[in-house]
């Protein structure tokens, strides 16, 4: 089985000869900005060094990752956001909401030529062509909860939910659109497959109900837009946004180690595919290639599809970590005898008895 | 079929199934139970507010974050000749207080906590009395990494550090090194408090902390949020808060008459 078949199975939640490696989420650091001479914050608006940059986790780890754009701002800035361009290790981010309220919001008709949208859609074009034979040319949108924050103010936007509700339905309704629009317009160019990241709805900020009433019919409305595999990434602990998430339509779910795998697994079944979750900071920032190893076997154990960082990697991540993911979803070995089968169901007894 | 990995088999359907007989067993039920969330406890809000009217009914106010109905009950309350100081500490404040106590509990979310701090400001406005209320306990200083703008992590330390009647000066996100030295320089505060949210800027922390050291300055570091960890408050002396509430203690404890 080719990485490509592998990992798109995997995602579809269908037959695979091994878990897959795949992080989904941005996965690119200095140490490949230097090799591929590409750094930030450069490499955000030029479509060759962001392809080049894309590349970079697949030729120096064998890591099948080519997420882009490496940041969650695009939409916002585009929208009108002043944005703080970051450094060679810090994304951009948004520094000024763009509008006071949902009346003032207005779609631009030429959204897909705006701000560094155009770099983003010709950078999948190159990588298309050079990658997408071997690996899924992967694309990253904002959610629709994470850019209405930005462009309405995060803590402002919040706020609605007690005192304005139907303005945070109008805002999100409007976000939406964009994402729609943009996941659209990448799989056009060559994204075979797409992760939505909204970390604003994460079950930090919000209860499960609100995810219900707020998020819920957005991510629904996401999910279904697209022929392309989706992934569906929300930070922080989002334990108790799982039953609603179960139901929103996306093919996996990439969750945080907040979450534990199991407990995971016990509520999102095989409903949605589950990518995860060894820690970014601790493990594979801090970590040594051994702890990632053993973090990454009990991922495969505990039930993840695809093995995965729990979250976008720090741009100081040092590559033998990456590597170390790659290797040991390689060399997980499968239970394949009866025998086998019967002691680790043995294990699954217990762990359960154990809860 | 799918394949036969302790995540397909075992982690997937048998150990769920595991799971699920084991409940049943439990419980001594004979249908399976749906995975369902445990159920909250309902808030119990009434219980946290302070017994006496109209304290009871201005507490009640920022607990439910309403900013116009806070300023005219607090207004009424002084007519009625109650003191400023008891309208923000037995009134306001335990309002705030409450609902970062169901906060702690999840029982309350962040638009909930957003909209109280609003509600407690205007409140405090209205009183008059801020800064004199606020100084029984010391002055803190908040701010975000240099480089990071995420600051609705830091706005709600701040409500709740606020709510335990502390005097929070909050220099904002994205703060430089060099402005914090002169602010804890300028106000003297009994802690300094710094929150990132990106593993890439929170090497600002170790900057200031270096610089104070420099300066001679002594003043508990209290760090915080999604980027940091008790292993990297190591590095230097600094204290790492997992949640508001354990700023809140850690302030108290470093508090000389508490």
């Amino acid at each position: 089985m080719n990485t490509k078949k592998r990992i798109i199975s995997a995602l579809l939640g269908g037959r695979v000869d091994r878990i897959p490696a795949w992080i989904p989420v941005v996965s690119v650091t200095v140490d490949m900005m230097e090799k591929a001479k590409a750094p930030w914050p450069k490499a955000h608006s030029d479509p060759q060094l962001m392809a080049k940059l894309a590349a970079m986790p697949w030729e120096l780890t064998r890591m099948p990752s080519t997420t882009i754009p490496f940041c969650l701002s695009l939409e916002a800035e585009a929208l009108g956001c002043e944005l703080d361009q970051g450094t060679v290790n810090r994304t951009p981010s948004v520094k000024k909401p763009a509008f006071a309220g949902p009346a003032d919001f207005e779609m631009p008709d030429d959204l897909l030529e705006r701000g560094r949208i155009p770099v983003v859609l010709e950078a999948l074009e190159i990588l298309q062509e050079h990658l997408g034979d071997e690996i899924p040319i992967n694309a990253k949108v904002t959610g629709p909860f994470t850019i209405a924050g930005h462009v309405f103010g995060v803590s402002n936007f919040i706020s609605w939910i007690k005192t304005r509700p139907e303005y945070v339905h109008q805002s999100v309704e409007l976000a939406c659109e964009v994402t729609k629009e943009l996941v659209a317009a990448f799989v056009q160019h060559g994204a075979e497959t797409l992760i939505v990241s909204d970390p604003t709805s994460s079950g930090d900020l919000l209860s499960g109900e609100y995810y219900r009433e707020f998020v819920f019919p957005y991510h629904k409305d996401t999910a279904d837009t697209s022929r392309a595999p989706m992934v569906l990434h929300i930070c922080g602990n989002t334990k108790e946004l799982l039953p609603h998430i179960r139901e929103t339509g996306f093919d996996a779910y990439s969750f945080e180690e907040k979450v534990d795998v199991m407990a995971a697994k016990r509520i999102l079944g095989d409903d949605i595919s589950l990518i995860g979750n060894v820690a970014p900071v601790a493990t594979m920032l801090q970590g040594t290639r051994d702890r990632v190893t053993e973090e990454a076997i009990k991922c495969m154990h505990d039930g993840v599809d695809i093995l995965s960082s729990g979250c976008t990697l720090s741009p100081m991540t040092p590559l033998e970590n990456i590597r170390a993911l790659v290797i040991a979803a390689e060399k997980y070995r499968l239970a394949k005898t009866p025998d086998e089968l019967i002691r680790e169901f043995g294990r699954g007894l217990a762990i359960g008895m154990e809860a | 079929m799918r394949p036969l990995t302790l995540g397909g088999i075992v982690g997937r359907r048998y150990r769920q199934d595991a799971g699920e007989v084991m409940e049943i067993i439990k419980l001594g039920q004979s249908a399976p139970v749906s995975h369902k969330i445990e159920e909250r406890q309902k808030p119990d809000l009434e219980g946290l507010l302070p017994e006496n009217e109209p304290l009871k009914s201005i507490a009640r106010q920022v607990a439910d974050g309403k900013v116009e109905e806070t300023k005219s009950a607090v207004k009424s309350a002084m007519v009625a000749g109650i003191d400023a100081l008891t309208i923000a500490i037995e009134g306001l404040l335990k309002g705030m207080d409450a609902i970062s106590t169901l906060y702690n509990h999840r029982q309350a979310y962040v638009p909930e906590i957003l909209l109280a701090s609003k509600a407690l400001y205007a409140g405090m406005e209205e009183c008059g009395s801020r800064l004199d209320v606020l100084k029984r306990k010391g002055i803190v200083l908040i701010h975000t990494a240099d480089g990071d703008l995420h600051d609705i992590g830091k706005n709600i330390v701040a409500a709740i550090v606020e709510a335990n009647g502390y005097r929070v000066i909050d220099l904002g996100t994205s703060v430089d090194p060099v402005l914090i030295i002169d602010a804890v320089k300028k106000h003297k505060p009994l802690a300094l408090i710094g929150s990132s949210l990106m593993t890439s800027t929170r090497s600002a922390f170790l900057v200031s902390s270096d610089m104070l050291k420099k300066e001679n300055i002594d003043i508990p570091f209290i760090v915080g949020g999604g980027a940091c960890d008790a292993a990297f408050a190591k590095q230097r002396d600094l204290i790492y808060a997992q949640d508001p509430n354990a700023v809140v203690r850690i302030l108290d404890g470093l508090h000389p008459t508490n």
